[in-house]
């Protein structure tokens, strides 16, 4: 029977190739945005970023080259480490490697990152703890590490976490109090996909009940990893929710790598029973224990990570913190706060970049995302963009609007002249869940 | 011990374009001491120099010093702890090239280490750190850890495929990399030579009497010296000007064992060494010497009684893989002489090709050997900073302690604790950082204020150059205090340039 701390070596493989391939997906969809986002020619310039409040305390090796070709270099040597990791070549080493790569593409423009970023690195960095290269992989390590329990631990409770907090932190007018956040959300020309806005047509009651289904349904998931019972058919159950759901999410829901990367990496909590169906049981290779110290060291951390995680969950809601400590938890990678969607639906509206012309006449360069008023407007030239421009919205990051405004313009207009506006449309919604009229909030305007 | 085929064929000069392999390994030695000690001085100043909260933040460097083709690992993070950390690996890697641990990839890591902290900071460099950083390049390709090493120990060959064949007497080795070597030494003193073109040099040949007259590197013996032998200054200024250019034509002579060599490195090392006594150009002359031992031939050791024979496993690889390595070094090897003739102006007129400019900036191989060229600078001085808290008391920002002085102080070149601070506050003076002095005084300001909030606290810095000319004849006019920047540590008010020193750009000879 499955312990609660016990993986399947073929479960621990499969979520090595998974992540592995996630990475090289994610590098190679970050690869035509690299002049964009990443250099010094782009909309965040390090020289903004290291003058700004928000330069991360996490080291950045794509902050070492403000050019193009550093930019690549990284980029191949994460896609080399992620094939490394795929082919279980190296496999602690190259998932240290694609640890520290990932999270330094991220550091070095944190304003486009969203939650799949945070989930990959969050288990990319489990995964440096477990033994995923038993099994399927081109070189195995000899002898085998054991499976070490608070990693386990440590991975489970990541997962049960991401579900439970997103599902506690529904609270508030839109998912607690009317149940109309998920019909808001499919309303959000942001995120939602040609299904999402068919789906939002269908009658309020019964989109209410599919919002409490959501809530309920992703503390159902969380709590069915926590059981310490029957751990194997719980942990089945969960795996095959979390497909559906995520599938769901990935047809309705326009988030990068976000769903594929929750439908796919809770494969690794598949447990033996499940393998045994489709392969012969599998006997537990012969393992050696690390020396005392190390075993202690390893311990030690990996109990640290676990609280700090837990805390920085538990910080969202609103429990307080040490300075040292969330500083801490920045510092290795486990801050983490998942309110998706929540307390309020996605923002509703939509960006316009104009350009005035020397003789008064208003060029439109770009209107985007797609609405119901504007059906032909353009949509987002990437996820990426969506979430710099997403982030422009907000007060505290308008240093980004001028470059974000200047660069679309690049992009989607050729004539140079006259003078750039750059805008948000907002479709603001009453207390009593309905929209009001939009309201123009200018971001920025070429003096 | 050897292979046949991989054997060159003998000729007169054969030794002249090797390299033997106990030259390379005493060069690993002495250069990884060299660069372990380099390391150890520069982390003195980590915080001030390399890091967000010194003199030079990485906002002011990306705005003020940044060339696209650069890479810095040293900016991936701003804190004074990473920095610490990563000169920590830096001294790791220079101890390991110093044992010959794991020689290639501690040679590897060096390199990117010593480009990386050069990128970060290219205002405290100097030309001892251009000629190391070039030179440590060209063993990325060169089997330095070969012998006289702990790879040696462990049975574990430091040649490589890439790095071309062993020489006729299977006791060094020979490509287009030890060409390289060989090229970029001599280039070194033909290219510090040949712009030395001002009437100080090849005229009244006054250049080392000025030279010594700069308070800002001279050191108490080379004030000494100057004095000593002030008749035979002019004839040791023709021979040094001539020992350049005509020197390194020693290097290749090749009709002989390397006699003639070895003694041509001798009388650089001795020049050198003769820098080292007069000035205070801090590792230049340390480096210049160590890199000279390079080009020791076999003679040299056999007269030592190093005579024993190497058991040297080759790589065996496709000829056309050897060929393409050796010719993308052969191209290099060209790319940094036409490099070294476009910063002069010769006829015809060779220059590189913008698009192709990023090579060198990328691997910093970019370099130029004017040092006290056109001539030496005939002007000096030295800093006085007049700070003024907020209660409206004034004190010697330098000297916290100590009244505030426009006397010129007795040991200028002294005043600082390693060379690099000095060469700092030497930049400070070109007429374009008016950045850098913001953020020097800045970074002065607040090492004093600390944390705290108080009337005691320094508000205002008041910036002095005490400019000292020296006459054509080597006497010293009357020093002339410059206001050279006001600085207020609370804006609003922005800082305010007044003045600038120097009226051009100017080569401040190191």
């Amino acid at each position: 029977m499955t312990r609660w701390t016990e993986l399947d070596p073929r479960s621990l493989a499969l979520f090595r190739i998974m992540l592995g391939l996630l990475v090289l997906m994610d590098t190679v969809a970050r690869l035509p945005y690299l002049r964009d986002f990443m250099t010094d020619e782009g909309v965040l310039p390090r020289l903004a970023l290291v003058d700004s409040p928000y330069a991360d305390y996490w080291l950045s090796f794509h902050l070492g080259s403000g050019n193009l070709g550093g930019q690549i270099t990284l980029s191949l040597l994460t896609a080399g480490l992620a094939v490394a990791m795929i082919a279980g070549y190296q496999t602690r080493l190259a998932t240290i490697g694609c640890w520290l790569l990932v999270n330094s593409v991220q550091a070095r423009n944190p304003f486009i990152g969203d939650r799949g970023d945070l989930q990959l690195s969050l288990l990319l960095l489990w995964a440096i703890f477990l033994p995923t290269d038993q099994v399927w992989c081109f070189k195995k390590t000899l002898p085998p590490r054991s499976v070490s329990r608070l990693a386990v631990a440590g991975l489970v409770l990541q997962f049960a976490s991401i579900y439970l907090f997103t599902a506690l932190l529904k609270t508030g007018d839109f998912w607690l109090a009317r149940g109309d956040g998920l019909k808001f959300s499919l309303l959000s020309p942001m995120f939602a996909t040609p299904l999402a806005s068919k789906l939002a047509t269908l009658s309020d009651p019964i989109l209410r009940l599919l919002n409490y289904s959501v809530i309920a349904g992703e503390l159902f998931v969380g709590l069915l990893l926590l059981s310490p019972f029957m751990v194997s058919l719980c942990r089945q159950m969960a795996v095959g929710l979390l497909l559906i759901f995520h599938l769901t999410v990935l047809a309705t829901f326009s988030l990068g790598l976000f769903p594929l990367i929750g439908a796919v990496t809770p494969w690794v909590l598949l447990p033996r029973e499940f393998w045994d169906r489709f392969q012969p049981p599998m006997e537990n290779p012969q393992q050696v224990a690390d020396s005392h110290w190390r075993l202690q060291a390893r311990r030690a951390f990996l109990l640290a990570l676990l609280v700090l995680s837990l805390l920085s969950n538990l910080s969202t809601p609103g429990l307080e913190r040490p300075n040292w400590m969330s500083k801490l938890s920045a510092i290795v990678r486990v801050e983490q706060h998942w309110e998706l969607f929540s307390p309020l639906p996605p923002i509703n509206g939509y960006f316009r970049v104009v350009r005035l012309s020397p003789d008064g006449e208003e060029k439109v360069l770009f209107q985007g995302p797609p609405t119901t008023a504007h059906p032909q407007a353009q949509a987002f030239p990437g996820h990426r963009w969506k979430m710099l421009m997403l982030a422009t919205i907000y007060p505290e990051f308008s240093f980004l609007r001028k470059p974000v405004a200047r660069v679309l313009a690049r992009k989607f207009g050729n004539d140079s002249s006259g003078k750039i506006r750059y805008s948000f449309t907002l479709n603001p919604i009453s207390e009593k869940g309905t929209f009001k009229p939009p309201v123009i909030q200018s971001l920025w305007s070429e003096p | 011990m050897t292979e046949p085929e991989n054997k060159v064929k003998n000729w007169p000069g054969e030794h002249v374009l090797a390299l033997d392999f106990r030259s390379l390994a005493a060069f690993r030695i002495l250069f990884s001491a060299v660069l372990l000690l380099d390391c150890l001085i520069r982390w003195i100043d980590a915080t001030a120099h390399y890091s967000d909260l010194g003199l030079l933040p990485r906002g002011v460097l990306l705005e003020q010093g940044w060339t696209p083709s650069f890479f810095s690992l040293h900016m991936i993070n701003g804190q004074p702890a990473f920095i610490h950390a990563m000169f920590a690996i830096q001294a790791l890697a220079a101890l390991a090239l110093l044992c010959g641990f794991r020689t290639r990839s501690a040679t590897l890591l060096s390199w990117l280490l010593l480009v990386s902290i050069h990128n970060r900071n290219p205002w405290v460099l100097n030309g001892g750190d251009v000629y190391a950083r070039v030179i440590l390049f060209w063993m990325l390709f060169l089997p330095w850890g070969q012998i006289w090493s702990m790879d040696a120990q462990r049975k574990q060959s430091d040649f490589r495929w890439w790095m071309g064949k062993l020489s006729e007497d299977g006791r060094g080795v020979r490509s287009m990399a030890s060409l390289a070597v060989l090229l970029q030494i001599s280039l070194l003193y033909w290219f510090a030579a040949l712009p030395k073109t001002h009437p100080s040099w090849v005229a009244d040949n006054s250049a080392i009497n000025i030279a010594l007259h700069l308070d800002y590197l001279v050191k108490p013996f080379g004030v000494a010296f100057r004095e000593m032998f002030a008749d035979q200054l002019p004839a040791l200024t023709w021979l040094v000007f001539l020992w350049e250019f005509w020197g390194p034509f020693l290097l290749w002579f090749p009709f002989d064992k390397g006699q003639v060599r070895t003694f041509s490195l001798c009388l650089f090392a001795a020049m050198h060494m003769g820098f080292e006594l007069c000035f205070a150009i801090g590792l230049f002359p340390a480096y210049c010497m160590v890199i000279l031992s390079v080009l020791l031939p076999g003679w040299f050791w056999e007269k030592l009684g190093f005579v024993k024979s190497y058991d040297i496993s080759l790589p065996k690889i496709s000829r056309r893989r050897h060929q393409a390595a050796q010719w993308s070094c052969g191209l290099l090897v060209l790319y940094l002489v036409a490099w070294n003739f476009s910063n002069e102006q010769f006829r015809p007129v060779i220059s590189i090709p913008d698009p192709l400019k990023w090579v060198a900036f990328t691997l910093r191989l970019d370099q130029r050997w004017n040092m006290f060229s056109p001539s030496p600078p005939y002007h000096d001085g030295w800093w006085v900073a007049v700070a003024h808290r907020r209660s409206g008391d004034t004190l010697n920002l330098f000297d916290p302690t100590g009244p505030i002085t426009w006397d010129k102080p007795e040991n200028i070149s002294g005043g600082y604790l390693t060379q690099r601070r000095r060469r700092w506050w030497m930049e400070l003076r070109s007429t374009n950082n008016q950045r850098l002095l913001s953020s020097t005084c800045t970074y002065l300001c607040n090492k004093l204020n600390g944390d705290k909030r108080s009337l005691h606290e320094v508000k205002e810095v008041e910036l002095y150059y005490m400019l000292e000319l020296t006459r054509m004849d080597g006497s010293e006019m009357e020093p002339r205090k410059v206001e050279v920047y006001r600085h207020d540590n609370f804006p609003p008010n922005p800082s305010v340039p007044v003045n600038v020193i120097v009226p051009e750009e100017e080569n401040v000879g190191e």
